[in-house]
């Protein structure tokens, strides 16, 4: 995956979103992480707009939680442009 | 364990410190002794391991994968609740990453309390949190080269949460 050049990353011109996915998710996306460009909305807009960016993997997207950092974010709450979003599809560990 | 009654309030609680989430074998006996103390009169162990089969599904290895941070975030948050919760005297939590073969632990709570009410409670308390929230998935990966991860909660019809040999 391309690794964003230090100089620009932190230029607020350049307002992205880079979104984790794991397991199942990832797989069906064939990729683990996708960016979109971002400069203000909620989590919920952040995931219409990634179902409408990888629409394989709509259908689970649906019923996966997000996680702002090392916190799940509820569907009302902003994402700042920058931040480090991920899908957390149901969980199956143990 | 000495079986000195010790209904007093105990003295401080051990905290071992130890990796949330490791990639090597977990050494579950050694978690077992790691919670055990002079107060502690009941210690449960439990480990889950990769179940070979699952109904006639047969599963080779399964492959674990996490949200490290929240993963261990999420795991540190329900020892410190079980501890405060069931009153525990030591409270220890690991699970593995990576491919973990049949018969292998995935997973293992290590807990020690005064009396074995709570200690069994709280095993089980934490293994249900575990299962149901933490951000942690499995693979399962079968002899004949398919693979499948793991998301319960498929619509009817799906056999996902039924799959896949774990805990």
């Amino acid at each position: 995956m391309p690794t964003a050049d230090p100089s620009t990353a932190s230029d607020s011109c350049i307002a992205v979103v880079r979104i984790g996915l794991f397991a199942g998710m990832a797989e069906a996306a064939g990729r683990r992480s996708v960016e979109i460009p971002w400069t203000c909305g909620t989590v919920a807009q952040l995931k219409a707009r990634l179902a409408a960016e990888v629409p394989v993997i709509a259908p689970l997207l649906a019923r996966s939680a997000v996680a702002i950092g090392a916190a799940y974010a509820p569907d009302d709450a902003p994402v700042p442009p920058g931040a480090d979003v991920a899908i957390i599809p149901p969980v199956s560990g143990g | 364990m000495a079986a000195i009654p010790m209904d007093d309030a105990p003295t401080a609680v051990v905290r071992p410190d130890l990796p949330l989430l490791v990639r090597q074998p977990i050494a579950t006996d050694r978690l077992l002794a790691r919670v055990g103390d002079a107060a502690a009169g009941a210690n449960v162990l439990f480990t889950g391991t990769t179940r070979g089969l699952t109904a006639d599904a047969v599963t080779e290895r399964l492959v674990y994968e996490a949200h490290e941070p929240l993963a261990e975030s999420q795991l540190s948050t329900l020892v410190a609740e079980a501890t405060a919760r069931f009153g525990l005297r030591a409270c220890i939590v690991q699970h593995r990453l990576g491919p973990v073969a049949v018969g292998e632990t995935s997973v293992a709570v290590a807990v020690s309390a005064q009396h074995r009410p709570e200690a069994f409670a709280a095993a089980a308390w934490l293994m249900e949190r575990i299962k149901a929230g933490v951000a942690i998935w499995k693979c399962d990966e079968r002899p004949d080269g398919t693979r499948a991860w793991v998301h319960p909660d498929t619509p009817p019809g799906g056999q996902a949460d039924v799959a896949g040999g774990g805990s």
